[in-house]
C-alpha cells in the first residue's frame, strides 16, 4: 500500500482508531499491550500483504530468527562468548543470506558469467525484489548486533518483536530504526498526546507535499528527458539533474516524513531520517544529513568495527572506501550504485584526512557574518551531489558518463526545453516553496514545524498545501526507494 | 483525544463542504465555457435540444473534415450536423451519437465514414477532461466507467479535477465571464484545415514502414454492428462512407480487415458502401492538408460527389 494512495486515506483512521480503541480500554495494561501490539502486526502484515502477501512469511521468518537469536545470544553468552558469538554470526548469516539471494544474486552471478565468459542460462533465479527487504532485514540485523554489545536486553515478548520489525509506516522504506529506540516503545504502554498527534499530521500534510507536489513533478521532466538524454542540449540535461536531486529528495525525505509523522499518530517516536541536507555546507555534513538513519547504521555496525578514524592513513582510507561503496551497493545490485558509493567516498577523503569532517556539526548557519561564504559552500556541495545523482540514477556507468558529457556540451549555455510545459509550470514555484520552509524550519524537527505561529497563519499555510496537493498532484509515481 | 478528533473533524468537514460546493461551481463554469475543442461540437452542444438534424455524419476526425453542412443542406434542404471527434475510433463516435439523440430525435440518414482506423473502442488521448462536467450524466457516467475511470473520479467531489490546475483556472475564469479559450471554429460540427500540405513528412513516414496495419478489436465490431442493426431498426438509414485519401497513403494502407466486416455489415442490413478514397483528384495534394485529411477545396468537391450519389441512391 502506497501512502499517497486512496486505500491508505482508509487504511490510517482505521486502525488509528482500533488502535487507540484498544489502548483506552477497560482491561489489564498487560493485556491491553499485547493487543495493541498484536494489532499493529496484523495492520502492518495487511499495509504490507497489500502488495504482495506471499512476501510476509519472509518478514515473518526475519523476524523469528532475530528474536530467537537475541534470546540465545544473551542466554548463551553466561556459559561462553564463542557460542553467542556463533548465534549472532548465525543471525547476521541468515539475513544477509536472504538479503544476498533476493537481491544480489543474480547480479553478481550474471557479472561473473560473464568476466569469465560463461553462459548464465539456467543459473538465474530471476526473483522479484520484495519491498523494504534491505530496511527490515537491516533493523532485524541491529537487533541482535545490540544484543551481543549489550547495548539492549532481548526481549521474550515476540508480538512486540515483531511489531518492532514490520511497524507499518516504516517497514517498506525506513527509517531503519534501531532496537534500543524502538523495541523498548513496544514495551510500555503508549498514551496520546495532542501535541504529538497534531505535529504528526503536520508531518504527514508535509511529507504528502514533498511527494506528490514535488517529487511526481519533477519525475514528470526529469523522467522525459532521460529517456531521450542523448538528443537534449546541455542546459536541458543540467536542468533535469538539477531536478533529479530534488525529487529524489522531495520522494525520500517525503516519504520519511509521512512515515515518522504516521507513527507519531501511534505515539511512537521514530528517529529523523534527513535534516535539511541540500543546505550542508561539504560532503561530511550531507552524509550527517542524508538517509541518516543509514549512515549511522552503517557508522555504528560496519565503520567503528573497522577501526573508525581512529586508525593508520591507509585503513582510513579503506574504512571510508569500505562504508561507501558498501553503502553504495546497498541501493541495489548495479555498478552505478558502487560507482556512485566510490565518487563519494573521492570527495569525502580529503575531508576526513584533512580532519575537516566535523567542522559542521550542528545547525548554525552563520546568517550574518560569513554569509556569502557559505551561500557558496551549499552551492558547491550541492553541485558536487548533483553530479552523484546523475551517476545513481543512470542504468549503466555508460549512461551517465554519456549525460556528463552531454551536459558539458556548448549547449549548457541555451535556454533548457520543456517537454511538458502545462505540466512543468507549478514546478518552479513549488521548489520556492519548498525551499523556503525548509530554510526558515531548519532547526526544528521538519519543514511544517509551525506550532508556534499563530492560529490563522497555521490554518493559512495548512489550506495552501492542501490546495497545492490538490491542483499540482500528477500521475503517481512509486517511491524510489521502495527498489532497495 | 477528543479535543484531536474535534479538530481532524472539524477539518475533514471543512474540506468536504469545500469540494462538495466547489464540485458543482467548476462543473458549471466549463459547460458556460463550452469550448474543449475549438474544431469539433463539445458535449455541451451534443446534449442540447436544438440540433433536429435530418443527417447526422459520424467517425472521426475524417469525418469532422470531410464533410460540409452547408453544401449538403444546399442541395439536398435538409439540417444535418456533423459530430465527428478528431483522433478516436468508434467507441468514442458512438458515445458522441448516444450524447446527441439523448435530447434530440433520430436522424433520417446517418452517415457513417468508415475508415481503417475506426474499428477499435478508444484511443488513450481521448480528451477525458472534457466530460468532467457531465459525470451527474448517467449514460456518460456508465459508458466511461469502461474507460478508465475510477469510482473516485465519478463520486468523490472535486477528485477528478486533481492535478488539472488549468482546467479549475479556465472555469473559474469563464464564471466571471472571462473567456479564456480561443473560440470555436467548426461549422456546425464541420471543421475545415487549410493548413499547406507537408508531403515530406509522409515520405519520412514511408522510408521508415512499407504499409500502415490497421487492427480491428471484436469489441469494436460488436458494438457497431449492434449500433447499425440499432439505427435499421429505428427507421434511420445508415450509409457507409469511405471519404478520400491522398494516393500515396491509400496504397500504403492495410485496409482489407476493416473492409471485410464494412462489407458484411453492410450487406446484412442492405446499407450502401460509397467509397470516395480513390477518388479522381487523390493523387493532388492541393485537395489535402496532410495524407488523411482533405482541405476546403477536397470537402467542397467530395461533398458534392457524395451529394449526387446519394440522389442518385434515392436517399
Amino acid at each position: 500500500m502506497l501512502f499517497n494512495s486512496v486505500e491508505f486515506v482508509f487504511f490510517l483512521p482505521i486502525v488509528f482508531l482500533i488502535y487507540w480503541a484498544i489502548g483506552y480500554a477497560k482491561i489489564s495494561e498487560t493485556l491491553r499491550l499485547r493487543v495493541q501490539n498484536a494489532f499493529v502486526v496484523i495492520a502492518s502484515y495487511v499495509f504490507y500483504g497489500w502488495w504482495d502477501w506471499r512476501f510476509l512469511l519472509l518478514i515473518a521468518f526475519t523476524s523469528f530468527c532475530s528474536w530467537g537469536s537475541g534470546i540465545l545470544i544473551d542466554k548463551s553468552r553466561e556459559f561462553s562468548v564463542k557460542r553467542s558469538i556463533f548465534w549472532l554470526w548465525l543471525n547476521i548469516a541468515i539475513n544477509i543470506g536472504i538479503l544476498a539471494v533476493f537481491k544480489y544474486y543474480d547480479f553478481f552471478t550474471s557479472e561473473f558469467c560473464r568476466l569469465f565468459g560463461l553462459s548464465s542460462d539456467g543459473l538465474l533465479i530471476k526473483i522479484i525484489l520484495p519491498v523494504g527487504i534491505s530496511f527490515y532485514t537491516f533493523q532485524a540485523l541491529s537487533y541482535s548486533i545490540d544484543v551481543y554489545r549489550g547495548n539492549i536486553k532481548p526481549t521474550k515478548d515476540i508480538i512486540a518483536f515483531f511489531a518492532y520489525i514490520a511497524f507499518f509506516p516504516q517497514l517498506v522504506a525506513g527509517p531503519i530504526e534501531r532496537a534500543t529506540n524502538l523495541l523498548p516503545q513496544f514495551l510500555r504502554n503508549r498514551k496520546f498526546s495532542y501535541e504529538q498527534g497534531a505535529d504528526g499530521m503536520r508531518q504527514i500534510l508535509w511529507g504528502l507535499f514533498k511527494k506528490i507536489v514535488i517529487a511526481d513533478n519533477c519525475a514528470l521532466y526529469v523522467n522525459q528527458v532521460w529517456e531521450t538524454y542523448d538528443t537534449q542540449s546541455g542546459s536541458t540535461l543540467l536542468l533535469a539533474a538539477v531536478l533529479f536531486a530534488f525529487q529524489i529528495y522531495g520522494d525520500f525525505s517525503g516519504y520519511s516524513d509521512i512515515a515518522i509523522g504516521t507513527a507519531k499518530l501511534f505515539g511512537i517516536k521514530l528517529m529523523r531520517n534527513f535534516n535539511n541536507p541540500y543546505f550542508s555546507r561539504d560532503i561530511a555534513e550531507f552524509w550527517r544529513r542524508w538517509h541518516i538513519s543509514l549512515t549511522t547504521w552503517f557508522r555504528d555496525y560496519v565503520y567503528i568495527p573497522l577501526g573508525g578514524s581512529r586508525v593508520g592513513k591507509w585503513k582510513i582510507v579503506r574504512n571510508t572506501f569500505v562504508i561507501f561503496l558498501v553503502s553504495g551497493i546497498w541501493h541495489g545490485a548495479n555498478w552505478t550504485f558502487l560507482a556512485w558509493g566510490a565518487y563519494h567516498a573521492l570527495l569525502f577523503l580529503p575531508l576526513i584526512l584533512l580532519g575537516a569532517n566535523r567542522k559542521y556539526t550542528n545547525d548554525e548557519w552563520k546568517v550574518e557574518s560569513e554569509k556569502w561564504k557559505e551561500i557558496l559552500q551549499m552551492f558547491v556541495t550541492f553541485a558536487l551531489v548533483v553530479i552523484g545523482w546523475i551517476i545513481f540514477r543512470a542504468e549503466t556507468i555508460t549512461q551517465a558518463w554519456e549525460y556528463l558529457c552531454g551536459m558539458c556540451q556548448s549547449s549548457l549555455w541555451q535556454l533548457p526545453s520543456i517537454p511538458d510545459t502545462k505540466r512543468f509550470l507549478p514546478v518552479p514555484l513549488m521548489l520556492a516553496v519548498l525551499v523556503f520552509f525548509e530554510w526558515i524550519n531548519r532547526s526544528r524537527a521538519h519543514g511544517l514545524a509551525i506550532e508556534n505561529y499563530p492560529r490563522w497563519a497555521r490554518r493559512t499555510i495548512y489550506a495552501c498545501i492542501l490546495t497545492f496537493l490538490f491542483l499540482f498532484t500528477n500521475q503517481p509515481q512509486t517511491f524510489i526507494y521502495f527498489q532497495f | 483525544m477528543k479535543k484531536f478528533l474535534i479538530h481532524i473533524g472539524c477539518w475533514f468537514a471543512a474540506l468536504t463542504i469545500t469540494c462538495v460546493a466547489l464540485n458543482p461551481l467548476i462543473d458549471n463554469g466549463l459547460r458556460k465555457m463550452n469550448n474543449y475543442s475549438k474544431s469539433q461540437m463539445t458535449i455541451e452542444e451534443l446534449l442540447s435540444d436544438t440540433i433536429h438534424a435530418d443527417i447526422i455524419i459520424m467517425g472521426n476526425s475524417r469525418a469532422l473534415c470531410s464533410y460540409d453542412p452547408i453544401i449538403l443542406d444546399s442541395i439536398l434542404h435538409t439540417k444535418s450536423y456533423n459530430i465527428g471527434v478528431s483522433g478516436q475510433p468508434f467507441g468514442i463516435s458512438y458515445l458522441r451519437y448516444q450524447l446527441f439523440r439523448q435530447h434530440n430525435e433520430s436522424p433520417r440518414i446517418l452517415i457513417i465514414n468508415i475508415d481503417n482506423n475506426d474499428l477499435e473502442m478508444y484511443n488513450s488521448d481521448f480528451g477525458r477532461e472534457q466530460y468532467y462536467p457531465y459525470f451527474s450524466n448517467p449514460f456518460i457516467r456508465n459508458y466511461l466507467s469502461s474507460l478508465g475511470f475510477s469510482w473516485w473520479d465519478m463520486h468523490l467531489p472535486l477528485y477528478k479535477y486533481k492535478g488539472d490546475y488549468k482546467l479549475v483556472g479556465y472555469s473559474l475564469l469563464s464564471l466571471v465571464g472571462m473567456h479564456p479559450l480561443p473560440y470555436a471554429q467548426h461549422i456546425r460540427g464541420y471543421y475545415n484545415g487549410n493548413t499547406p500540405f507537408d508531403i515530406s513528412e509522409l515520405r519520412a513516414e514511408l522510408r521508415k514502414t512499407d504499409s500502415f496495419p490497421t487492427s480491428v478489436e471484436p469489441e469494436a465490431v460488436e458494438l457497431f454492428a449492434q449500433f447499425v442493426q440499432q439505427q435499421v431498426h429505428e427507421g434511420v438509414q445508415p450509409v457507409f462512407v469511405y471519404a478520400p485519401q491522398y494516393e500515396l497513403l491509400r496504397t500504403h494502407v492495410q485496409r482489407d480487415k476493416c473492409m471485410q466486416v464494412y462489407d458484411s455489415i453492410a450487406a446484412l442490413y442492405a446499407i450502401p458502401i460509397l467509397d470516395y478514397s480513390a477518388i479522381e483528384w487523390s493523387n493532388d495534394s492541393a485537395y489535402f492538408y496532410n495524407a488523411n485529411h482533405v482541405n476546403q477545396r477536397g470537402a467542397e468537391l467530395f461533398t458534392i460527389s457524395l451529394v449526387h450519389d446519394m440522389d442518385s441512391l434515392k436517399l
